[in-house]
């Protein structure tokens, strides 16, 4: 649905986005995640027309954004990051603005301003002047406006970011809502956020895409963690040991015993084992769970090192 | 509005101007007013209805909108009204120590309002014109506009037509001046009638150079002192052709707006004049939609 190829951007001589390319199906929910200045926004103005890409080329629902941009245009549904809007409008004239040149036919106009102020929770303010309204409700009369055509695509920078914590529960409940129908593409710094709605994440750094990969790999990617006291090699060994277990690190801690991280292959559980051999050795269990590797973990890696 | 009906009136419109055009050219080679006339109103007509099938009347709407709600309007009619209204009682004074009451005024009276008008308008248009892109630009509402499914054409044309609409309000405020003198005398209605043709089409050239320029700075204040020095320069090269010679005396003595306009409040409507206002506002709207697609590759 989405196609990016090898999109580079240069603002000047900054080199904002390189070499870039991803793609996202129909009907996914992907995660765009980088640290500041990655280039997150940059490449959602190119995928949205707004900003053209030096080199490379990218398209949406099979159109060229550079080319057919308003076809693209059309279909896409974006929310820019800072969500810019006309402060002298009242909500529901802005919305009606919106509709009229989004090409919403007049029939169905009223109905669909009220049913996407009725998912972003903003009745209750309709007649109020935008430029009075606090961040959060700015944020979802900027989400109203995106949603309001209808767009089977939808581009969304930092969606979520000054709601307040029961908005943001309602937002994100809100877009996995909408992504049952719909392709949806977004940034955002909160890694929960994407653990708890996207299918599939992008990591980008410094204009590079760093890696990708699904949700489901990641929760599937378990190890087991233990915390026991004992001799540490001796432990460690009889570890190995276990049939499905493939790797074991330790790190002794100050009570004489260790922390272990004892890598699975996946689908075994190995912790009835494991408990089982530390009492046969007469060492102390202090702690034993299974955890999976968190997106954070990945994220720190992948854009530290680089 | 659905998708066919839209097609049907861009249809319209599109057969309308060309129509328009052929007949307002055997008006002018038969020298018939009628036909001229009825040529010239179907190219508008042509061009307005052309324009409904468009994103244009939300996109006007808006801007408008925009304007009557902003207090910078109301300072600059203000302005406006005190100035104009000024000039006119100074003219309409000078007049009326050299006839006799009951007299019929001639068009000259007012025509002679001609040029101070034109003059507040080097003042006044900078200001109608400073917002129109800049503030999309500081604000970053330009990002939300242009990512919508508008063309970069239907959003110039709106914004060139907003700031024209708001300029024939200001001019139909004028309209108070002809009262006043039809109260007293018995105007000339030929020469009042081309003066405002001649301002409207002044306004337009005025506009997009003032519309151009808001396209390259995101601040207003800029926008508009540039604007200014623009239109002055436009408006006196003539006093430039006293100090150069040959064609290019000729050609500043053409360009300049000021002799441009003191044809119409003789109550002559000059085709070249006519001309060479449309032609200058549909390159300066051209260049216009150029700066703002540059905006993309800078
Ligand atoms: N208009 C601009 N002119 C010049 N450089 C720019 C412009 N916009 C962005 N940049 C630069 O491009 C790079 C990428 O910026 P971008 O806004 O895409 O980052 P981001 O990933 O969205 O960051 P954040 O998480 O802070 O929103 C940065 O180095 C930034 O300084
Ligand atoms: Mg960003």
């Amino acid at each position: 649905m989405i196609q990016a190829d090898h999109l580079s951007k240069c603002y000047g001589d900054t080199l904002a986005v390189d070499d870039l390319s991803f793609w996202v199906g129909e009907g996914e929910i992907v995660g765009l995640l980088g640290p500041n200045g990655a280039g997150k926004s940059t490449t959602m103005r190119i995928l949205t027309c707004f900003l053209p890409a030096t080199s490379g080329t990218a398209s949406v629902a099979g159109h060229d954004v550079f080319t057919e941009s308003v076809a693209v245009r059309r279909i896409v549904g974006y929310l820019p990051e800072n969500v810019p809007l006309y402060s002298e409008m009242r909500v529901r004239e802005y919305l009606s603005y919106r509709a009229k040149i989004k090409g919403v036919g007049r029939r169905e106009r009223t109905a669909k301003i009220g049913s996407a102020m009725a998912r972003c929770d903003i009745g209750g303010v309709a007649h109020r002047v935008i430029g009075q309204l606090s961040k959060g409700y700015r944020q979802r009369v900027g989400l109203a406006d995106c949603l309001i055509h209808d767009p089977r695509v939808l581009i969304l920078d930092e969606p979520t970011v000054g709601l307040d914590p029961n908005q943001i529960i309602a937002v994100r409940s809100l877009i996995k809502d909408l992504s049952h129908e719909r392709t949806v593409l977004l940034s955002t710094h909160y890694l929960g956020e994407v653990e708890a709605v996207c299918e599939r994440f992008l990591i980008i750094n410094e204009g590079r895409l760093a890696i990708e990969g699904r949700l489901d790999e990641l929760r599937d990617d378990t190890h087991v963690e233990l915390a026991a006291v004992g001799p540490v090699d001796e432990s460690r060994k009889s570890l190995v040991a276990i049939a499905g277990v493939t790797t074991v690190t330790a790190e002794p801690t100050g009570d004489g015993g260790a922390a272990y991280h004892i890598g699975t292959r996946s689908g075994s559980d190995v912790r009835q084992v494991v408990f089982d051999k530390m009492v046969a050795g007469g060492w102390k269990i202090c702690e034993l769970h299974t955890a999976c590797r968190s997106l954070e973990d990945l994220f720190v890696q992948v854009t530290k090192d680089a | 509005m659905t998708g066919r009906a839209r097609q049907l009136i861009a249809v319209a419109g599109l057969i309308a101007v060309p129509a328009g055009a052929v007949l307002v050219a055997v008006g002018f080679g038969y020298e018939s007013r009628v036909v001229l006339l009825v040529g010239a109103v179907a190219v508008v007509l042509g061009c307005v209805v052309g324009l409904f099938s468009t994103k244009v009347p939300p996109l006007l709407g808006r801007e408008l909108a925009a304007y009557f709600q902003s207090p910078i309007a109301y300072v600059t009619a203000t302005v406006f009204l005190v100035l104009a209204g000024v000039f006119f009682f100074s003219s309409l004074e000078r007049y009326s120590m050299l006839s006799e009451k009951g007299q019929a005024v001639p068009g000259e009276v007012m025509g002679g309002m001609l040029w101070p008008v034109m003059v507040t308008m080097i003042f006044i248009c900078p200001l109608i014109t400073m917002r129109l892109l800049s503030e999309e630009v500081r604000s970053g509402t330009i990002e939300v506009l242009m990512t919508a499914p508008v063309t970069d054409f239907e959003v110039i044309i709106s914004k060139f037509l907003a700031g024209l609409v708001f300029y024939a309000y200001l001019l139909g405020m004028t309209l108070i001046h002809v009262l006043v003198v039809w109260r007293v005398g018995n105007p000339d209605y030929g020469p009042i009638i081309t003066m405002y043709l001649g301002l409207l089409l002044l306004g337009a050239m005025f506009l997009s150079v003032g519309l151009f320029v808001s396209a390259f700075t995101r601040n207003q204040i800029v926008a508009s002192v540039v604007t200014f020095v623009l239109l002055m320069i436009l408006f006196m090269i003539d006093g430039a052709s006293g100090y150069v010679g040959g064609a290019v005396k000729d050609v500043c003595g053409f360009v300049s707006l000021y002799r441009q306009s003191d044809t119409f409040y003789k109550g002559m409507v000059d085709s070249r004049h006519v001309v060479y206002s449309l032609s200058f506002t549909g390159a300066m709207l051209f260049l216009t939609v150029r700066a703002v697609e540059s905006r993309k590759w800078r």
